[in-house]
This record gives C-alpha cells, structure tokens and sequence, in this order.
C-alpha cells in the first residue's frame, strides 16, 4: 500500500512520488490539513489524513504512514495507575469526596492564562456534517 | 433511536419506533383533557421525574455519575498539571454558547488512554492521553470535543431520554425521587460505557475543532491527535476509547470533508504551543 505525494499541498497539483505505508517519514513544514514530508527517498505534500504521529513528539517530529503498523514505539505505559475500562467502571465505588474536591478555575483566570500565552479570539462558524 | 444508545432496560418497555416521542408530547397529551382516573397523575409524575430540568439537576447527575468514574481511577495527584488543564479548557469553555455551566477540568490517574465529559461540566483526561500530547493545541482539541458535548448535552439528552422511559415503566407501579437518582446515574454509568451514538461523537469532533480555533489554537490539532491514537495498539489501555468511539481514520476522514477554508486558514500552531512542557 502507498501514499501518493504532492507537489503542492493540494489534491490536484502534480505527484512527486509515493512512499509505502509504514515508512518513517520527517515533517517539514505543515500547511492546512496537509504536512511536507521526506522520506523514503521521496519529498512531496502529503494529507494530514495519511500520517500517523509518534508520541515521542519534538521539533523534529517523526511520522509514519497509518496504513500499516509504525516501526516505532508507541507504547502506552503500563505502569501506575488503575485501568479504565467498561469492567473497571462496573466494578467502581463513587468517590463523591473526589469529585467535590474538583474546584475548577474562574473565567478571568482563564481569560489572563489566554493573553500571556498570546492567544487571540477568532469569529469561526460552526461545521457542518459532510 | 440507535441501537448503541439503546439500553437493555428501556428495550423491554418500549420499542425503538414508540420512543420518538418528545418530552413536551406528554405536555400536550395531558393538557386540558379527560384523562382516566390516576392516569393523568402518572404521566404527572413522569414529567416531574423526566421533564426539562434545570442546569442544577444536570450538574447534580453528572457528578454522580463522574464520582462512579473517579471511583475506578482517582485524580493525578499533580498540581501544576490539574490547574493547567483547567486554565486551558476554562478558557475553551468561553467560546461557546452554554453559560449555565459549572466547568472543572482534571487529569485522572490511569494509563487507560481517554477523555469524558459528563453533564453539566465535568471534563477528564486520563493521564494515558495526556502522556501522549504534544502540544497545548493538542491539548485544547481534546478538551474542546469534551466541551463539544456539554454544550450540546449530548449525554444528557440521551439520559433525560432513557430516563423517561424507564421511569415511565415504573411510574405505573411506584416512583420516588431516591429510585429516580439511581435509575439516572445506572444509566450515566452505562452510558460512559457504551458510549454516545456516532453522530453526536462526528459532531463534537467538528465543534471541537471550531471551539479551540475560536480560542487561537491550531485547526488542525484534533486531527493530530487522532494520527496519534491511530498508532496505538488495540490492548486493555484503549479498549474503552476505540469501542466508544468511531475509528480515528474515520474520525480524521469527517473533519476534513466538513474543512470550510476559514477553519483551514487556522491550521497552524499557537504562540502558546509548547506551554504544555511546562506543565508535565
């Protein structure tokens, strides 16, 4: 199975080459829902939609194509901690204690928390389904 | 009615086609007309069990209902983590319509990767998803889609729903207030487990994402953070999520067809971007 690469970031501009699903591939830039990406002696745009991240994260961030298994570790850790499945919601006791300690921040916190990470409101609709 | 919304216990009482009817219905059924004897006072006691209630009644369910989770995995004994989840999604939380919200915000301590929300404000990631976020506008697309649901009352609306027919089986014989609680938080309970149907998770999905672009964040995060869980195995730690949810490719496939070149024109990441390292 392979990704087709783009040229452009745009389903109609000119393939540039195909990588095989599961090879790691570098990001290097992003532009809308599309990522330029090299890998697999191959360069081109390629959809969002293709890539699966690694966790590990960093400016250098490596992806691998969904499609088949990636090479590299995403593991979840299995330490600490107690699971949360449908057998261990079945099986909990309330912890009403716990859920009243939950105290929550106050808007103008949030609003101060917003302007020192410089982030700016935007008017934006809503979607609608596809 | 879907099926994956649809409870054992309200399957028995009415079918699928019988349930459509709306709680105002009952208002209009009982108006200004000659009920026989002691029907008119059961359909009465239905609608002050099932009827639209107030946002406290949400919130007093929803707690409930999240004490019943907390209880299988208890909030991350982290500070700086808790209150930074709750600053972003506070923040979130002013860009959308609903402000009779009481909103709190927690990491639960649990390797299971997930979020939840339940009704009237309570927001959780568990510490397994958070682990695996890159960035605060990663961050922000998952506790947007939480937000999606609150502010749709995606969970409560199925509640109030299955609640009307289940108590509308046991009003015949009895009802009381203390059976009434417990039958809405056995159903919240189970509804965490089930999950919503397809549609409402499509939706929030597609809020979200328009929510944390409001906020300034990355359009395109919430689609980053489904290439993460594509990568992850199908075991004990994503067993809830992936049987609650549509696939992440689906999920991924959705938002981008629904992609209007305003919400495109944000796909790009914040200033505030890697504030989330500070915060692990």
């Amino acid at each position: 199975m392979t990704a087709p690469l783009q040229a452009q970031p745009a389903a109609t501009a000119p393939a540039t080459g195909n990588v095989k699903a599961g090879t790691l591939v570098d990001i290097m830039a992003r532009k809308g829902f599309w990522a330029q990406v090299r890998g697999g002696g191959a360069t081109g745009w390629l959809k969002l939609s293709s890539l699966s991240l690694d966790s590990s994260g960093g400016a250098g961030e490596i992806a691998a194509l969904a499609s088949g298994r990636t090479g590299t570790g995403n593991v979840v850790s299995a330490s600490g901690g107690r699971g949360l499945d449908a057998a261990d919601l079945a099986g909990a006791t309330p912890d009403n204690a716990a859920v009243a300690a939950l105290s929550g921040t106050s808007e103008s916190a949030a609003a101060q928390f917003a302007a020192a990470g410089n982030l700016k409101a935007r008017a934006i609709t809503y979607l609608r389904a596809r | 009615m879907k099926a994956r919304t649809c409870l054992a216990l309200t399957a028995l009482l009415i079918t699928g086609a019988q349930a459509q009817f709306k709680l105002e219905d009952l208002g209009n059924l009982t108006k200004g007309k000659n009920l026989p004897a002691g029907v008119g006072d059961v359909l009465g006691k239905v609608q002050e069990y099932a009827g639209n209630q107030s946002a406290d009644d949400e919130v007093r369910s929803g707690d409930t209902i999240a004490a019943t989770v907390l209880g299988a995995a208890p909030v991350w004994r982290n500070q700086k983590v808790q209150s930074y989840v709750n600053l972003v999604g506070r923040n979130l939380a002013r860009q959308v319509e609903r402000k009779d919200v009481n909103w709190r915000f927690a990491v639960l301590d649990t390797p299971s990767v997930n979020a939840m929300a339940f009704p009237g404000g309570i927001v959780v990631v568990t510490r397994g998803l958070y682990r695996l976020l890159a960035s605060e506008d990663e961050l922000a697309a998952v506790l947007a889609h939480e937000i999606a649901h609150v502010n749709r009352k995606h969970q409560w609306k199925v509640i109030q729903k299955q609640k009307l027919i289940a108590m509308a089986g046991e009003a015949v014989t009895k009802g009381n207030s203390d059976r009434t609680a417990q039958v809405v938080t056995d159903l919240g309970t189970r509804l965490i487990a089930r999950g919503l149907d397809k549609t409402a998770e499509f939706e929030a999905d597609r809020d979200g994402v328009v929510i944390a672009a409001r906020a300034g964040y990355d359009s395109s995060a919430l689609i980053s953070v489904m290439g993460r869980l594509k990568a992850l195995p199908n075991n004990a730690d994503t067993s809830l999520l992936f049987s609650t949810h549509p696939s992440p490719a689906d999920r991924i496939e959705a938002m981008t067809q629904a992609a209007t070149p305003q919400i495109e024109a944000a796909a790009t990441p914040s200033a505030a971007a890697a504030r989330i390292k500070t915060a692990q």
